[in-house]
């Protein structure tokens, strides 16, 4: 198993679930996901940090049974994809690194579509949302800009009801105007409703107040998983230099101002950022596997 | 499920009305084409008075309409049949290829796939009325032609059989239907367009040369003793033959080359003892045995394109959205 540090961040039934989870995708490969042990409780927005290639797409697509285990399994809300895909997905929203809109097909025909492919579609929901945004409705998707885009996917995955988002990094392509706009929709939609959300992403600054938890993921393994407040009061930056007790290391690194730094683990005591939190469990992957 | 009909009709919509348009040139063509045919006014036996007893040929009036028949059936008739080899074969490549391939590529299958939880709910969905407009353009597409080609042979009153077959007729939905279900599969499993394109295409044209071997592979298993008429000079009731001898009366097969003549028994007048005694036999197959052929061509190619289409649910249900 492959955890140097996995918390549960809090109690609750388990929305997603991941146990013993290795995904290669050719043999004599480097694992994409090795042996990852991960639970997500219900309800709250679950940050996925991690490098190109550390496999957060691929753990997403394992939960919406694109991708079949090598090794282990996943279930969401209890059921594995890979023995019953309809019922899994059934509990699913999805919005994936291209958006997967037809060109075509106007805002309100996405919505048409949407409500024949899933029966308890929330159309007048999806429309009120699109109109709060001023996104027209009846123009073709491939006229509509990215962040437009952008919000009539989330318009369909909400519109689903599900009880669970996987959100794989649907805001890597769009500016910072749009990225807040779709986070702060999806925080509002899906805070009153309880709903589950594991969103991928790359931009840690614009996470924060709008996840609950985080989860680090280095190439093929969880290095961190714990609330923001867990991240951020259990964690300090300190002088490399300044004495540290080997326990409290996580790693160190050399920060933007070129300071050599180290993130320790103190709880209760430290203030880190999430910048500061990511890029120190990223260094210790990469020590890790430096070490090995 | 009105509904479902339309979603599918507007995400394919420019290869559905690239179909349409196609079988609706080439067909209404056959139609007009049929029409001048018929209003050129030349009776079967201004045609072929060869085949008839007791006429008498009336050169002066025969011979414009004959020569302005054989025209049209030539150059016009002969190139709607001509678009008839690749029409169903297009038009089934067009709807498949599209159908799975470009949700792959363009990413849509993935937010799709999510949606409907159920792959095969979702491909029956999408596939379903794209095989009802792909069968409405192809049986349009098969009466068409099946009038224009009957139109050809008015010798043969209204049957146009092994004439030009597989390019009428029922053949022309079977043939649609394989390339549809090939395309689909490759679509699926490719899941990018230009490769899909290219290899089927190339797929399709094995197909159609496939059509052609089979139909000669049946005509051959099923060839059987066909008499001709001593006039018989090729075309004479939509048979399709391949082979002829004579038959002597003494019971001996002589080949068609051979001077018949020459054998004639001494005494007796060559030609009226060939003229008598020797019958032309033909080996192959004549038009009452078409359904026949009509039955095996719609089992061969349904089965050659259900296969394809039950490949593609079960590459659909495997595969990754990308």
């Amino acid at each position: 198993m492959n955890a140097l540090l996995v918390r549960d961040p809090s109690s609750g039934a388990i929305a997603l679930r991941a146990q013993g989870l290795t995904k290669r995708y050719r043999r004599g490969r480097p694992a994409a996901l090795d042996g990852i042990d991960l639970d997500i409780t219900g309800g709250g927005i679950t940050a996925l940090v991690g490098p190109n290639g550390a496999g957060k797409s691929t753990l997403i697509r394992c939960f919406l049974g694109f991708e079949r285990p090598t090794a282990g399994f996943v279930t969401v809300d209890g059921i594995d994809p890979a023995r019953d895909r309809p019922k899994a997905l059934s509990r699913i929203g999805y919005v994936g690194q291209e958006v997967g809109l037809y060109p075509q097909l106007t805002a309100d025909e996405h919505l048409e579509l949407a409500g024949s492919l899933r029966p308890r579609f929330d159309r007048a929901g999806a429309v009120e949302r699109l109109a709060g945004h001023g996104i027209p409705r009846g123009v073709r998707t491939a006229e509509l800009s990215g962040g437009q885009q952008a919000q009539v996917a989330l318009s369909l995955a909400l519109g689903t009801r599900a009880p669970v988002l996987l959100l794989d990094e649907p805001v890597a392509r769009l500016d910072p105007l749009a990225r807040r706009d779709f986070l702060t929709t999806l925080r509002d939609a899906v805070r009153a409703k309880g709903t589950t959300v594991l969103l991928a992403s790359h931009i840690i600054g614009d996470l924060e107040g709008v996840v609950d938890s985080l989860i680090v993921l280095a190439p093929a393994a969880v290095m961190f998983h714990g609330s923001i407040e867990d991240a951020r009061a259990g964690h300090a930056v300190v002088a490399a230099t300044s004495e540290i007790a080997p326990a409290e290391l996580v790693a160190s690194f050399t920060g933007l101002t070129g300071r050599r730094m180290s993130l320790v683990r103190r709880p209760g005591t430290g203030d880190a950022s999430l910048d500061d939190v990511v890029f120190g469990y990223l260094a210790a992957a990469n020590a890790t596997r430096a070490a090995a | 499920m009105a509904s479902r009909f339309r979603m599918a009709v507007r995400i394919q919509r420019f290869e559905v009305w690239s179909c349409v348009l196609l079988i609706a040139v080439v067909g209404i063509t056959a139609l007009i084409v049929r029409a001048r045919l018929d209003g050129v006014g030349a009776s079967a036996e201004c045609l072929t008075p060869w085949i008839f007893e007791n006429v008498v040929y009336d050169a002066a009036r025969c011979d414009p309409l004959s020569e302005a028949f054989f025209r049209i059936k030539r150059d016009e008739a002969g190139l709607v049949m001509t678009a008839m080899n690749a029409l169903p074969l297009v038009v089934g490549l067009l709807l498949g290829v599209g159908l799975v391939g470009r949700e792959i590529e363009g990413g849509t299958a993935a937010t799709v796939w999510a949606l409907a939880g159920s792959r095969r709910r979702w491909l029956l969905g999408r596939l379903v009325p794209i095989l009802v407009i792909l069968g409405a353009l192809l049986v349009f597409a098969g009466i068409t032609s099946e009038i224009l080609a009957a139109g050809r042979v008015p010798w043969q009153f209204g049957r146009p059989a092994f004439d030009d077959a597989g390019l009428h007729g029922p053949g022309v939905v079977a043939r649609g239907l394989a390339a549809f279900g090939l395309a689909l599969a490759v679509g699926a499993w490719s899941g990018r367009m230009l490769p899909t394109i290219l290899m089927s295409a190339l797929l399709t044209l094995f197909l159609g040369i496939g059509g052609y071997l089979l139909l000669n592979t049946w005509v051959e298993a099923n060839a059987h003793e066909v008499a001709v008429p001593s006039w018989y000079n090729g075309e004479y009731d939509g048979g399709k033959f391949i082979g002829e001898f004579y038959r002597l009366p003494d019971g001996s097969e002589v080949g068609p080359f051979t001077d018949v003549r020459a054998l004639a028994p001494a005494g007796v007048d060559p030609d009226t003892w060939v003229a008598d005694d020797v019958r032309v036999i033909a080996i192959g197959v004549h038009a009452p045995d078409y359904p026949a052929w009509v039955v095996t061509e719609i089992a061969v190619f349904g089965a050659f394109g259900l296969a394809w289409l039950a490949a593609t649910f079960a590459i659909v249900e495997r595969r990754r959205p990308f």
